[in-house]
């Protein structure tokens, strides 16, 4: 595939997306939620409504490896069949991890410094969508910077339980206050791991 | 759209052209839309700018499968369809289609941000036109 223009968002924005197939360009659902795993950083996949202002909750829901792409204005996938029926072993899953969302977790350093609680998951989409750092609200340590919130990176290796999520005191070097510059720290954050391990 | 269809066999105005039926991937004109019914484009002898001409009232028939049903409802028309690329993004809206005038063919697509070839279409439904994304041009040095 292309090298195409890669872009930094947050999963939430993708809520009321539409899921579009790309062998008929039909608008079959649109996002309700966005399902996290507790493994690291792991996105299970989304359930859906109908489309339209009275969109009611669909039973299918929209594993993470069945999406083909995620862009600006639109979850794209192959074809309608992509979307898993209730009965299927994913969705249990997906229903499962309702309850053990990322969302709201503490974020610890190792080093012992409380750094505020997950808003929101970064995806970077580019030609696989992948989940690389964390929104953090409520920190105030890190922002006397407006608006209390600030983007982590990912570490490519991360303890999660179901009260916290372990970052390496690292991490504070590379933090950003804004989606734009993100992308940047992402890949120092990164290196700087890769250098010190 | 809103050409008069003439009958080559009776030079009779049949109806007003209503829309064309393209196929899936949308490549081509399968059938054109006269009034309510519908003229295979084989039969169909030119889509000129003055007239749509077809062999002869006998061609005309009525909605053959679900896709010309869905086209009578005004699902799959192009003219300000929304079109997204593969990746998700929102390119524009269709502004005009160019044809073959004699294969049928679709050229182009013109749409509020450019040309898209017809090789790039991948689909055509209700919601949006699917088109490829273009790669990036290459970085200027």
């Amino acid at each position: 595939m292309s090298p195409s223009a890669s872009l930094l968002l947050r999963a939430t924005e993708l809520i009321g997306h539409p899921v579009v197939t790309l062998d008929g360009g039909e608008d079959i659902a649109e996002v309700k939620d966005v399902v996290y795993g507790t493994a690291e950083a792991e996105l299970l996949g989304f359930t859906l409504n109908r489309r339209g202002f009275w969109g009611r909750r669909m039973k299918k829901v929209l594993a993470w490896d069945r999406v083909a792409a995620l862009g600006a204005h639109a979850v794209m996938i192959a074809t309608a069949g992509d979307l898993d029926d209730d009965d299927d072993a994913l969705v249990q899953e997906v229903k499962g991890s309702r309850h053990r969302n990322v969302i709201g977790s503490e974020v610890i350093t190792d080093s012992g410094q409380r750094l505020g609680e997950v808003t929101d998951v970064v995806i970077l989409v580019a030609d696989e969508p992948e989940v690389v750092g964390y929104e953090i609200g409520g920190s105030e340590i890190l922002t006397p910077r407006a608006g209390g919130h600030v983007f982590i990176p990912l570490p490519e290796t991360l303890a999660v339980s179901g009260e916290a999520l372990m970052v390496p005191a690292a991490v504070n070097d590379f933090v950003s206050d804004d989606l734009a510059g993100f992308g940047a720290s992402v890949e120092q954050f990164r290196e700087h791991l890769r250098s010190t391990a | 759209m809103g050409t008069r269809v003439m009958s080559k066999a009776s030079a009779e105005r049949v109806a007003k052209l209503e829309r064309v039926v393209f196929d899936a991937p949308p490549r081509r004109v399968l059938a054109v839309q006269v009034g309510k019914r519908f003229v295979d484009w084989s039969a169909v002898s030119g889509l000129g700018t003055d007239a749509v001409v077809i062999e002869s009232e006998e061609h005309l028939r009525p909605a053959a499968d679900a896709r010309e049903e869905r086209a009578l409802g005004g699902d799959l028309d192009w003219k300000g369809k929304r079109v997204l690329s593969d990746h998700g993004n929102e390119v524009g809206t269709v502004t005009e289609i160019e044809l073959d005038e004699n294969t049928g063919a679709i050229e182009v697509v013109e749409t509020t941000s450019g040309r898209v070839s017809a090789d790039r279409l991948l689909a055509l439904g209700s919601y949006c036109l699917v088109v490829r994304q273009e790669p990036p041009p290459p970085a200027s040095a």
